[in-house]
């Protein structure tokens, strides 16, 4: 039998920036609150089509892209609401596309399952699970020919990484030595067929070792830590070193989406999912190591609040695509 | 004019379109020292090297998926799929993500890729390595089509693929990559989305596709002897279709024959026949017909797959069926 923990690499730990460490929180909070609102929307029809909220994925979401320069390319999970908020994608941009409005990132066309937000490096959400994977291989292919500096993170779920694309990608990055990290964002189910049933590893990263890369296993509610995993793998494949495969491991909020009720999961899951609530555990942190205090998360919440029920208002006021100029644009089209 | 045969006419087009701007790349399975199965990327990883000439492993999926991600950055890659019957293992990053890409994403991503594959019989390799699967992508919004049969055409329509902003799939023939034809020295390119009349007549329109014009053509020779005079439209590319032309032609022949060597089921030719039927009833003496391949699984075997796609001497039957 392999030990698996030998398969393994660990990044290094980086001291706690107090002040990077605070935006973390911030993004951590703001991912969340976002979701809670979506959900309101998606339950009273406002927020119309799919839903795929990030709840439990925050920290691992705020992390990795943390880890990342500016400049570099992110293919999120189609649960990857986290990763539009940690960018600093439009609020209100993002609202209006969730409801369908013309003034949404993709004019309402693409909404929770195909949305992109290019102008701050976020390519397109994709509803084949795992399909982002050899997408993700060339935009890698790309940075090396443009000899750009980039690196692209290629977000997956742990039901994606059953995809055969998976294997084919970690290949072809590893033989071409790309700037690609591939973070695999385990929340212990694919849709109703957990993690434990579907993997036939103990973890995705220790599958890196076949693909002549590391592998990093990381609590992806912990969100330091997936910072310090994801910049050292972003700064590897930046300096010619190839990609790497990281396994962020955090526990899915109740259902698939809203309207699943999950009766496949075991009940003290459920009940104890506090214990891996990304938002508690970050505001654990903060509050421990004395970089915020009660009174700032507070304060935060509602600034956070108010920023999020601005966007919510701006987008229920915001026109609906007209049938007459979609069918226009789209008419005659090959 | 010189003499190219059609392989060397798409070397040519990928040499010119590679030097003239970096961003062109190539990927794909024995591209490298190879040059390409059917040699159209002769020499090119010693001229461009392996960052430019990608070299994959088998992988289909991920060779589209690349090529897509690689455009999505800017870059215009080619991706070969050296059989197209390879190519249905790609079939969602071409179906899900090529084709919907720029329309999931209005006015935010452009897609400047070309997928080029070849398809057809020839010297009995069998049902995975001889299909003509052209009307699969026909029926993805997204895609334009391009089925050049000519060496003249081959470079000119590479050519303007690659610079085109969105996905196209040029779409070869085995039986073409020999043939020789005029190939001008000087800079050129054929539009897409513009059919040609391969050849002149009155009395009956063939509507051909790739190496099918060939056939096409010979018949019409031979229907001379037979006192009919056919007109070949080649429409070159699949989609955007060039109604206009094949609409004019039936306009003067009154008669119209689709031929092809997919099999006939849903093929090219019913959304041909179905367009002329809509759009030029009133020219038409009788109904427009499809001769095509067999609906067959092809065999591996040289001496029964003759009949199982259309010939020069079939096609002469079949007019001469309709106009005797």
């Amino acid at each position: 039998m392999v030990n698996a923990k030998e398969l393994l690499t660990v990044a290094k730990s980086l001291p706690v920036d107090p002040e990077l460490f605070r935006g973390l929180f911030r993004q951590i909070l703001e991912v969340r609150l976002f979701e809670e609102e979506t959900i309101q929307l998606f339950h009273s029809a406002k927020i119309i089509g799919y839903l795929h909220p990030s709840i439990g994925n925050e920290a691992a979401e705020v992390g990795a892209t943390a880890g990342l320069a500016k400049a570099d390319i992110i293919f999120p999970t189609h649960r990857g609401h986290g990763f539009f908020v940690a960018r600093g994608a439009s609020f209100e941009k993002l609202m209006a596309e969730l409801m369908g409005k013309e003034a949404g990132y993709c004019k309402g066309r693409s909404g929770d399952l195909h949305m992109v937000a290019p102008e701050v490096g976020i390519m397109q959400v994709q509803g084949i699970l795992g399909s982002q994977l050899p997408q993700a291989v060339g935009t890698g292919v790309a940075h090396q020919c443009q000899k750009n500096g980039r690196v692209t993170l290629c977000a997956f779920g742990d039901g994606a990484a059953g995809n055969g694309t998976f294997h084919e990608s970690l290949n072809l990055a590893s033989i071409w030595k790309l700037p690609v990290v591939f973070f695999c964002v385990n929340n212990g189910w694919a849709a109703s067929f957990p993690f434990t049933k579907s993997t036939s590893a103990a973890t995705n990263a220790i599958r890196a070792v076949g693909y002549s890369m590391p592998g990093y296993d990381v609590d992806g509610t912990d969100v330091w830590q997936v910072y310090c995993t994801v910049k050292e793998a972003a700064e590897r494949a930046r300096a010619g070193g190839g990609p790497s495969l990281i396994q962020a491991n955090t526990v899915r909020w109740r259902g698939h989406d809203p309207s699943d009720t999950a009766p496949y999961r075991p009940k003290e899951e459920l009940e104890t999912w506090d214990l891996h609530d990304p938002v508690r555990i970050a505001r654990k942190q903060a509050l421990d190591r004395k970089l915020l205090s009660e009174a700032d998360i507070e304060k935060l919440k509602g600034e956070i609040g108010k920023k999020i029920a601005q966007a919510v208002e701006w987008g229920l006021a915001q026109a609906l695509p007209a049938r007459a100029d979609y069918l226009a644009e789209v008419s005659g089209k090959f | 004019m010189r003499q190219l045969q059609y392989n060397e006419a798409l070397n040519e087009a990928l040499i010119e379109e590679m030097t003239r701007d970096e961003k062109v790349i190539l990927i794909g399975e024995d591209v490298g020292a190879y040059g390409g199965v059917f040699k159209v990327s002769k020499g090119l990883l010693e001229r461009f090297g392996p960052e430019r000439i990608r070299d994959t492993p088998i992988c289909e999926s991920a060779i589209i998926g690349t090529a897509t991600g690689a455009a999505l950055m800017g870059m215009r890659p080619v991706a070969e799929i050296s059989f197209i019957d390879f190519i249905l293992l790609a079939m969602d990053q071409i179906g899900n993500h090529v084709a919907k890409i720029m329309q999931i994403a209005p006015g935010l991503l452009e897609l400047p890729m070309v997928i080029r594959t070849e398809g057809g019989v020839g010297g009995g390799i069998g049902c995975q390595h001889s299909q003509s699967l052209e009307a699969l992508f026909a029926h993805l919004p997204g895609l334009k089509i391009v089925m050049p049969s000519t060496p003249y055409d081959a470079k000119g329509l590479l050519k303007t693929a690659i610079r085109d902003n969105t996905p196209v799939m040029c779409i070869e023939n085995k039986k073409l990559y020999a043939l020789k034809g005029p190939v001008p020295e000087e800079e050129y390119f054929v539009p897409i989305g513009k059919a040609d009349v391969k050849r002149e007549g009155k009395d009956i329109t063939i509507i051909a596709t790739s190496f099918m014009v060939h056939e096409a053509l010979k018949a019409a020779e031979a229907l001379e002897k037979d006192g009919i005079s056919a007109e070949v439209v080649d429409p070159r590319t699949l989609v955007p279709l060039d109604v206009d032309t094949l609409v004019a032609s039936v306009k003067k022949t009154a008669r119209a024959l689709v031929v092809h060597e997919a099999v006939e089921r849903c093929g090219i030719g019913a959304e041909i026949s179905a367009v002329l039927n809509e759009k030029a009833y009133d020219y038409l003496d009788g109904p427009v017909l499809r001769h095509a391949g067999l609906n067959v699984s092809l065999p591996q075997n040289w001496h029964l797959e003759p009949v199982c796609i259309p010939s020069a001497d079939s096609i002469r039957e079949k007019v001469k069926s309709i106009l005797g």
